[in-house]
């Protein structure tokens, strides 16, 4: 591990980020503090998880929500109806929320759907499971599930305070962006790359894309149900407006784009930058106005679309080149981190 | 006889009312350089499109070591031992050239990173892009994507090597470093098949020469031979030039 690849330097930084997230939170006495934070962990989690599909692999996978509402409704479902711990549920969240990132791939790719309109597909099964769910009588319908918690039980994922939740979602976030670190060095990074830059070349030269485009989009889903699960676990209450929520999705899609999607770092930083920004103006212009942050919030965006086209996390990779390249020059660089 | 490294039978490929390759057949053994040439349109390129699935004919098969190809996909075709470059180059502009190489060493994800990283630092030396290999591939000048394009296909270990106008848009003396390389290429084993409007690295490379017009074959043999056939010279010149 070498501060001067930037592959590295990016893993060192993120954990660096989540020690401190996770330093602020157990420290903190607010439970608004910690509920902040704990959200912005999951938030940034997602945004990573699709930047496998969404970044890496050049897929406009638009519709993440689905995974992570899939992977909310596995817990929220298990936990509720057969008392299966959370932890297993995880897992299960992985599962189901992969199957259906590889059904969705198998229908996009295979009919060979053009971005557009894969896109927009996979924006329209979010709100079709929305409806799928409305109308579950198993899964309570729009009542949605409560998860009550009475008492302490680390099996059962059952904490009276917020704090070992916050911990748990850092880890979550953690294992991420170390998932995508070790992507981003392996041959499935360079496969990535490859049809992210030229598909047909990428064929021409042995990589089957579409069986590449289903990894990604297969660890991207798994990644955000099993954040999902979490979710679920750590709200104590889901309904289908709300986990297929397509304002929560694009807030999710932001992070990781404002933060550069094409880098390990981008979306954590994106996230952690656009949560608190958002609660901060909130209580700031709240109240009664509720919709008044909403403006400034929108302009916001608006405006670091424009000025940070790439991305904060390519100002930073900039900076890094320059850095290391004073101290450094006969340096190798980062090999398939080196993406524009 | 033995089974011939690639064998087209009828191959037909119609665009609508065109038909750009009007049944097309011809062997390709192991070990040959054969060149293909016709004026533009004649449906060379679509042919190498054919030949590596990017392209499935209407009608006719192609036969790889005896086993039919058409309808597989590009990527099945290049891992059985088929590569091709393209006339207009492909580069992964915002990777460094040794990693464009990579991409093709790592065989569609079969071979470890470590050895195809080594094998592509290899290929790389091999075709002259030693000295470039950690700069960005966009920043290549013409005659650096072309042999990119040579590197890239290289890396895949191909039995078959189709180049599809590597030549065009080199200085002569490019040219000649061009044919020294298709020919070290041919020395590791690897049978060429070129499409090339450059006349002299045709001639000089060809060990048997194929004239496509307008998608038909019209004569394939002897080089020296073909290019004075009257067939020939009438689709390059017209009529005029073949009867004076």
């Amino acid at each position: 591990m070498k501060l001067s690849n930037w592959l590295d330097w990016q893993l060192v930084a993120g954990c660096i980020v989540i020690l401190v997230a996770a330093g602020i939170g157990v420290s903190s006495p607010s439970e608004y503090v910690v509920q902040v934070i704990t959200l912005g962990a999951l938030y940034a989690a997602v945004a990573t998880a699709w930047s496998i599909a969404g970044g890496m692999g050049g897929l406009l996978l638009l519709g993440i929500i689905s995974f992570f509402g899939v992977g909310a409704y596995v817990n929220g479902i298990l936990f509720t109806k057969y008392g299966i711990s959370p932890w297993i549920n995880l897992m299960l969240g992985f599962l189901v929320a992969a199957a259906l990132g590889r059904l969705i791939a198998a229908l996009t790719l295979r009919f060979g759907l053009s971005e557009d309109y894969f896109a927009m597909f996979t924006v329209g099964i979010s709100q079709v499971l929305k409806h799928l769910l409305l109308n579950w009588e198993y899964a309570g319908q729009a009542t949605g599930i409560y998860i009550t918690i009475i008492q302490d039980d680390f099996w059962m994922m059952s904490f009276v305070s917020r704090k070992p939740y916050l911990l748990i979602g850092l880890a979550l976030l953690l294992g991420i962006v170390v998932i995508t670190y070790l992507i981003q060095r392996s041959e499935l990074g360079y496969r990535l790359a490859a049809v992210r830059l030229n598909n047909q070349a990428a064929e021409a030269l042995g990589i089957d894309s579409v069986r590449t485009k289903t990894h990604a989009i297969v660890l991207s889903a798994g990644l955000s149900g099993m954040v999902g699960a979490f979710y679920s676990q750590f709200s104590t209450f889901i309904d289908p407006a709300q986990v297929f929520s397509l304002a929560t999705n694009f807030e999710m899609l932001l992070g990781a784009v404002l933060g550069g999607r094409l880098t390990i770092i981008g979306p954590l930083l994106g996230s952690a930058a656009l949560k608190p920004i958002q609660d901060v103006m909130r209580g700031l212009m709240g109240g009664g106005a509720d919709a008044l942050y909403l403006v400034f919030y929108g302009g916001l965006l608006v405006a670091s679309c424009l000025l940070l086209p790439k991305g904060i996390a390519q100002y930073i990779q900039n900076w890094h080149k320059r850095h290391y390249a004073k101290s450094a020059p006969a340096e190798k660089q980062a090999l398939a981190g080196e993406i524009k | 006889m033995s089974t011939p490294l690639l064998e087209l039978r009828e191959v037909t490929k119609r665009f609508r009312g065109l038909v750009a390759v009007d049944h097309v057949s011809f062997t390709v053994g192991a070990g040959e350089i054969i060149g293909i040439i016709g004026p533009n349109g004649s449906g060379k390129t679509t042919t190498f499109s054919c030949v590596s699935g990017f392209l499935v004919p209407e009608e006719g098969d192609i036969l790889f070591e005896g086993t039919s190809i058409r309808g597989h996909r590009p990527s099945d075709i290049a891992l059985r031992g088929v590569a091709r470059t393209f006339q207009v180059v492909q580069p992964f502009e915002d990777l460094s050239v040794v990693e464009n190489v990579v991409i093709g060493a790592l065989r569609g994800g079969s071979v470890d990173l470590g050895e195809a990283r080594d094998y592509a630092r290899e290929v790389t030396e091999f075709v002259g892009l030693g000295p470039v290999a950690e700069q960005l591939a966009g920043s290549l000048t013409i005659p650096g994507r072309k042999r990119l394009e040579i590197a890239k296909a290289l890396a895949t270990r191909p039995k078959l090597l189709l180049l599809d106008e590597v030549m065009a848009g080199l200085r002569p003396s490019e040219v000649d470093l061009a044919i020294g390389l298709v020919r070290a290429i041919r020395d590791k084993g690897i049978t060429v098949v070129l499409v090339e409007h450059l006349m002299r690295a045709v001639m000089a490379l060809s060990e048997r020469l194929l004239v496509l017009d307008h998608g038909a074959l019209i004569a394939q043999g002897d080089p020296r031979t073909v290019i004075a056939d009257e067939a020939v010279v009438e689709a390059y010149f017209g009529k005029a030039h073949a009867h004076a």
